[in-house]
């Protein structure tokens, strides 16, 4: 049969759910699936650090959540697998979301080194042991490991099965043309559009500098970060960098379905030693996996943008507003996400909201939800209006404990002539009929009475306002 | 003894399957394509062919024709929230939206968690609403208000208030699921279908007049609930055949069913049970058999993917016009593939209906595309095999991957023209009959009444 390609990315598509990853022993990725765009570079390091420490058998399970070694935020969990002699499935799963401020990596909660989880067929009930014993392990998160285990094993079975069933055999072969025709779709893309250069400047509020000096030419794009400064609070590991930067890329130009050794070719990034950007240990990684990853993302899009100006894009609120509500032995996590920048010919979509429910929100906390709503943004105006953001307002009914963040690049990057500013994210507090903004991030209890406003960002505006527009006529 | 006959009818989208069964074994058995036949006059004339089976009791299934849904032949419908909460829906949503802006309204009530009255409803308050409603000659509306499982009061104070007023009012079903925006879209969803779902009610309902007594006729939800008039119950007969199908070929033997059907290929688990649907407006609560849809349908596109090669779009064409061997359709499908296939051509509804001209059409848009294909295969018999067989093999692969069953069964018309697919799978087998939806609704429909006595 000759639709092999086909037939391989079918399997690809049907086996890879979530944030995963399938690479060869050799080190070729053959795909990354996932909606975070820190899985793009983090999933296949953690592959490349496991087999470097540990000799994976078929059926073999490495763990391990350390950031340095390829893993993303500590409540999220990577699982890298032996499937088959010659091939490794990486995966990625949460424990949920909490928002942290700490000044290591090892405050942010407990940091998992690659670590054999299962060999032979058995799991390693003394790592295991060693994790439950220590002061940061999540509760029930040995259980858990082991759900995740039986899990992963019975979709390894599903593939074996999958693969005998159908007669399908995964050639040297096959690889080389999948990752040949990679190379070559990302490139064409690329070279349909436009070339040329450019540099944008990204300040965070906590003082670092994000320089980016991107050049796209013959269906390549180099990104030199050559100006960035140090890490003051804010930091972010190599591969997670790369991750956004291809993740963003490839988005753009509408080849992320195709991530693999092939579409990463088209990359090429130069980073300055000791920059931000590099994060080392014992470096916090939190705010860098969320601001951090927010601030390089709307660096590169507006990159993209000044340099694709047929096809201006405004900025996108891309870092979410994190809230976290604390009473008694209960805690959730609210992330209310911004809106999406207007283009030439549209108007940026506002944001939604999922998983969250009013009634179960005040069932289990104090709290009395008042509003929830899409934000009345003064920002983001213009012919095509930006996405509008969220708002939810809480009354609290007893005391609790909430800490939150926002977006940390306060400081407005400068935007192509037709672009407009979105609103920021914004947390206030209305107490005894006293309204005051709270900072960009923060923790404290709230009193019974107090009234939260939580805002997420909006999307930035494109083009001129139909009002001026009709001013100027006059 | 005289015999008793029960009928199943199964209606989906594009097709309607009948079958009579006495002593749980069909004795007759009838397909219909809808959009050459009508349903009415297609069940009517099924059952005047075998008079001699006249049923007593008749139990329907509906599938929810999803199209007509983009069109709001439905009309408009307001919704009524409480205060703070007009857009909630809507920002839960996903894709296509359900609710227009311009009749989202909210009302000054409130009731706490606890269930306690916090704020009192004031029906007077409704009035300008009402009125807002009537100018917009709209009627139906849907109530919407938080915590109202807990404490019905407010919403019931509304509701007869609204209804005293003319309008049809949808009130949410409490139910298993703690999230208030997937109850409320069910009710929502509900609200907007209920005319398209009415005139197919009516179709089946006249087609049986003289025949079943009305008492004797139950449409069935994926719960075994029956309903004629309750409107609360529209969106659960979604999932009634296909929970019927997992209930009565796959729990017996803790098998999956794959059922390959002529709308749709999906997966359906024999005992996990789902609360919602992924729709395309996002969660809604409907209790069924776990269903997967599976990314390989009867009427996928052929098109060239990214690396310019042949392969299967993403879309649907969907069997309005239907496959381009059918004479009517313009983009070639799946199907299309084995428009030469003997069993295909046997399968009723599909019977006498290849059009040599249509073949012909399809095979000029083959040559059409491998023109502009890296691979430039111009030799069609070559082509069509090799896409003939990665079909089956990506059929075989995602079943395989799917299922979280060790064993499988095949069913549906199609399972047949298929089979081919599976005959590596040591634990797959192939189910004989032809008609297994509306056959799997009435033997599921029969359990459901017998519980229910």
């Amino acid at each position: 049969m000759n639709y092999q390609v086909e037939l391989f990315q079918s399997l690809l598509n049907n086996f890879l759910k979530g944030e995963e990853a399938l690479m060869t022993i050799e080190g070729d990725v053959l795909a990354v699936r996932g909606s975070a765009p820190v899985s793009y570079g983090t999933l296949t390091t953690a592959a490349t650090t496991v087999s470097k420490y540990l000799k994976l058998q078929e059926g073999d399970i490495a763990l391990l959540n350390d950031p340095y070694s390829g893993g993303s935020l500590l409540s999220e969990m990577t699982f890298v697998m032996a499937v088959s002699e010659d091939l490794l499935w990486v995966v990625r799963r949460s424990l949920g979301h909490t928002v942290k401020f700490a000044k290591s990596v090892e405050e942010e909660g407990l940091r998992i080194p690659p670590m054999p989880l299962r060999q032979k067929g058995v799991i390693n009930e003394m790592i295991l042991s060693a994790m439950q014993a220590h002061p940061a392990c999540p509760a029930n998160f040995v259980q858990w490991l082991k759900d995740q285990v039986q899990d992963l094993a019975f979709q390894a079975k599903k593939l074996h099965e999958a693969i005998e069933y159908t007669g399908f055999t995964i050639t040297g072969e096959l690889i080389e043309e999948y990752l040949k025709l990679c190379k070559r779709f990302a490139t064409q893309r690329i070279s349909e559009r436009a070339s040329g250069e450019t540099r944008v400047d990204v300040v965070l509020d906590s003082g670092e500098l994000l320089r980016l000096n991107m050049e796209i030419q013959d269906g390549k794009i180099s990104l030199d970060f050559g100006g960035t400064t140090s890490a003051k609070t804010v930091s972010l590991t190599e591969s997670a960098t790369y991750g956004v930067c291809f993740h963003t890329l490839s988005k753009f130009y509408g080849f992320e379905h195709i991530a693999s050794s092939g579409s990463f070719g088209i990359l090429q990034i130069t980073k300055p030693a000791g920059c931000w950007l590099i994060g080392k240990y014992p470096a916090p990684t939190y705010k860098g996996m969320t601001c951090g990853v927010a601030a390089l993302k709307t660096a590169i899009e507006l990159a993209l943008a000044q340099i694709h100006q047929k096809h201006e894009v405004s900025v996108t609120s891309h870092c979410a507003l994190n809230f976290d509500l604390q009473y008694q032995d209960k805690h959730t996590h609210l992330t209310l996400p911004g809106g999406f920048g207007a283009t030439g010919d549209n108007e940026g979509e506002s944001a939604r909201l999922s998983g969250v429910s009013v009634e179960q929100l005040e069932r289990d906390f104090p709290v009395k939800v008042l509003r929830v709503d899409a934000r009345n943004s003064s920002g983001g105006k213009g012919k095509y209006n930006g996405g509008r953001g969220l708002i939810m307002k809480l009354q609290a009914r007893d005391e609790f404990q909430a800490a939150w963040m926002t977006d940390l690049t306060l400081h407005r990057p400068r935007l192509p002539k037709n672009c407009s500013y979105g609103d920021t994210c914004e947390v206030s507090l209305e107490q005894a009929g006293e309204q005051k903004a709270l900072p960009v991030l923060g923790q404290q209890k709230f009193k019974k009475g107090d009234i939260l406003s939580l805002c997420s960002g909006s999307g930035g505006g494109f083009g001129k306002e139909k009002i001026l527009e009709k001013n100027i006529e006059q | 003894m005289p015999k008793s006959f029960v009928l199943g009818v199964s209606v989906g989208e594009s097709f309607a399957e009948y079958t009579l069964l006495a002593n749980s074994k069909p004795v007759a058995q009838k397909r219909s394509y809808l959009l050459r036949e009508n349903l009415k006059q297609s069940l009517q004339q099924f059952l005047s062919e075998n008079s001699a089976h006249q049923p007593t009791t008749a139990f329907i299934s509906l599938r929810l024709p999803k199209k007509l849904l983009n069109y709001h032949l439905s009309g408009a419908v307001a919704h009524i929230t409480t205060e703070g909460f007009e857009h909630w829906l809507q920002l839960c949503e996903k894709g296509e939206r359900l609710t227009s802006k311009d009749l989202l309204f909210s009302i000054h009530e409130r009731i706490l968690a606890d269930g306690t009255v916090e704020v009192p409803l004031k029906c007077e308050e409704l009035d300008p609403i009402i009125a807002k409603m009537q100018l917009m000659s709209c009627k139906k509306v849907c109530l919407h208000f938080l915590h109202a499982a807990t404490n019905p009061a407010h919403v019931q104070l509304a509701k007869s208030y609204l209804e005293e007023k003319g309008l049809q009012v949808f009130t949410p079903e409490p139910s298993d699921t703690p999230h208030e925006s997937t109850r409320w879209k069910r009710n929502a969803l509900n609200a907007t279908i209920s005319n398209v779902l009415e005139d197919r009610k009516n179709e089946v309902l006249k087609a049986l007049e003289g025949i079943v007594t009305e008492e004797e006729i139950h449409f069935v939800t994926s719960e075994g609930k029956f309903f004629k008039k309750d409107v609360s119950q529209n969106i659960g007969s979604q999932f009634a055949a296909s929970t019927a199908l997992g209930l009565q070929l796959g729990s017996p033997i803790k098998a999956d069913v794959l059922y390959l059907g002529f709308e749709n290929f999906v997966l359906i688990s024999s005992h996990t049970w789902a609360q919602t649907w992924e729709s395309p407006w996002g969660k809604i609560a409907v209790p069924h058999l776990s269903t997967k849809e599976l990314s390989i349908q009867p009427t996928l596109g052929i098109a060239l993917n990214v690396f310019q090669r042949f392969d299967f779009s993403n879309t649907q064409e969907g069997w309005e016009p239907g496959p381009m061997f059918l004479g009517r359709g313009q983009k070639p499908c799946l199907l299309d593939l084995w428009s030469e296939n003997a069993k295909l051509n046997k399968l009723q509804a599909l019977e006498d209906r290849s059009s040599a001209t249509g073949i012909q059409r399809f095979k000029n848009s083959l040559v059409a595309i491998a023109k502009t294909s890296s691979a430039r295969d111009m030799d069609l018999g070559h082509l069509t095999k090799e896409m003939q067989s990665l079909t089956l093999q990506r059929l075989a692969m995602e079943a395989c991957m799917l299922r979280q069953s060790e064993k499988m069964i095949v069913a549906g018309p199609l399972a047949s023209v298929f089979a081919n697919a599976f005959k590596k799978d040591p634990h797959t087998t192939v189910h004989g009959s032809e008609f297994s939806e509306s056959e799997a609704t009435a033997l599921f429909g029969i359990k459901a009444l017998q519980e229910s006595l």
